[in-house]
């Protein structure tokens, strides 16, 4: 849950950069809510860490941050350094909540308002070790307000080696779109740990802090997120899988042998991957996910279309090696270059299927035996030996029309 | 390690799969054994080759315009 990031605030860079989104999230939280949040007496100082953030290795306490809503901030406003390096250049909280303030003057005001979610609360006396500061008014922001307890939910989680590696994938991919890391990160919990996480989140806020109304809090947190979803699936899905389209049809195009059911069989798949998109574990091994799936969907097309399946002893296939034919007179494999492309992708499609989807993906592709061993459901050590058999395999058939079109001496075998 | 060992795992060798310690002794069989080491030299070739000729083509730009159109009603 959780949002993270290597610093900054979230929530700002977020909405910063994602106009979008922020007009979205105050449209989903009605005025009323944040009226509630903000009466005075909900939050309890605590002037510790309320708001933490996880921040590369470390996690940064309160006292790192920026206060929130301070008048000083609001009337002097200019990027100013903190020791986290945090929104030096980014516009602050404050300036765009300054806008709701002018619609709802916050009630309460000295004593302090129940965004606590920040740093330093409103009206309590500053730890001595800082300067003191006088913060009159802090309206909630409810997006803050998510945000923080989304750290909170991640603080949790992140004692679990999951939640670890998804804040550290998270910091790796997701520097800019902060907040939208989080609601991503989330989203890729089950369920069980999403609520787990919350909860969490929930009941360790500091007293002050938690709003009275957990419904009221798990909506605000819950609505944004959910109606920011379908944005963030396109975006990832954009992301992680469109970048593998040109794989997906060279792949679909071997497979099928023609342009017409490549291009079906790629929109299917990737229908097919925006639908289960959920289920795949982002940042992972999306290429190969992908291909998987084009291959069951070439499987159950082409049992469909066909009666009669290959039916290759694939064991029967008695590869030559080529190279102690061309050794003498061309160990260089010059012939090869008068190849052109067409001719080798005729040649690969010759092969068994079998033997044509493990070369495609390794050699056309570059992926590994053991992402080819997941893919085609073989052991690695099959993969191996289908390999080595399909190449040799094409190279005698290029031989053979090599010295068919003259390019070398030699003698068909 | 031997020449017919050595081009049984010659493109294990060429595709970065071996163990490293298998991959040491080809290494040293190849740099010793010059028939060996062309016929690395041929395969090698013809890896890169093959790749090279495969790998022109891309998904046509009406396929994407569908993709995204299916997807997102673009």
């Amino acid at each position: 849950m959780p949002r993270i990031g290597p610093g900054g605030s979230p929530l700002t860079r977020g909405t910063a950069t994602r106009p979008a989104t922020d007009v979205q999230h105050r449209a989903l939280v009605p005025d009323e809510e944040a009226q509630q949040l903000d009466e005075p007496g909900a939050v309890e100082s605590t002037g510790r860490a309320v708001g933490r953030r996880l921040n590369g290795d470390r996690i940064a306490d309160a006292s790192d941050r920026e206060p929130l809503l301070t008048p000083q901030v609001r009337a002097e406003y200019h990027p100013r350094g903190t020791p986290g390096g945090a929104m030096t250049e980014q516009p602050r909280r404050g300036m765009r909540c300054q806008a709701r303030h002018a619609r709802h003057p916050p009630h309460g005001a000295a004593r302090g308002a129940a965004a606590g979610i920040g740093e330093h609360e409103i009206g309590v006396r500053p730890p001595a070790h800082q300067p003191q500061q006088r913060f009159d008014v802090r309206p909630l922001d409810p997006r803050i307000f998510a945000h923080e307890l989304l750290e909170f939910g991640q603080l949790h989680l992140h004692g679990c080696r999951q939640a670890q590696a998804l804040h550290e994938q998270f910091v790796s991919e997701l520097a800019e779109p902060i907040f939208d890391g989080g609601i991503e990160i989330l989203d890729r919990l089950e369920d069980g740990e999403r609520d787990d996480a919350v909860h969490h989140g929930a009941r360790n806020l500091p007293r002050g802090a938690l709003l009275r109304n957990s419904l009221c809090l798990t909506s605000l947190l819950l609505k944004p997120m959910t109606n920011a979803l379908p944005d963030l699936k396109r975006e990832s899905f954009e992301r992680e899988a469109l970048v593998h389209l040109d794989v997906l049809y060279r792949v679909a195009l071997r497979l099928s042998g023609n342009p017409s059911d490549a291009d079906d069989l790629v929109q299917e798949t990737m229908l097919k991957a925006y639908r289960a998109w959920d289920q795949y574990e982002k940042g992972t091994n999306a290429k190969a996910w992908l291909l998987t799936i084009l291959r069951h969907a070439f499987i159950n097309e082409y049992r469909r279309r066909t009666r009669h399946p290959e039916t290759v002893d694939l064991d029967k296939i008695e590869p030559y090696a080529v190279f102690p034919e061309v050794q003498d007179e061309d160990p260089q494999g010059a012939f090869f270059d008068r190849i052109v492309d067409d001719e080798v992708l005729r040649a690969i499609d010759q092969l068994p299927v079998a033997f044509r989807e493990t070369l495609v993906l390794s050699d056309v592709e570059g992926m590994s035996y053991q992402e080819i061993a997941g893919i085609l459901e073989i052991p690695v050590g099959t993969v191996k030996s289908r390999l080595f058999r399909a190449r040799q395999l094409l190279q005698g058939k290029l031989y053979d029309y090599a010295v068919e079109m003259g390019y070398i001496k030699g003698s068909p075998a | 390690m031997n020449c017919r060992e050595c081009v049984e795992h010659l493109y294990e060798f060429l595709d970065r799969e071996l163990t490293p310690e298998l991959e040491r002794e080809v290494r040293d069989h190849l740099e010793d054994c010059p028939p060996c080491g062309e016929q690395y030299d041929f395969e090698e070739l013809f890896l890169k080759f093959l790749r090279a000729r495969c790998r022109t083509q891309g998904a046509p730009a009406e396929l994407k315009k569908r993709v995204l159109r299916e997807l997102f009603g673009e």
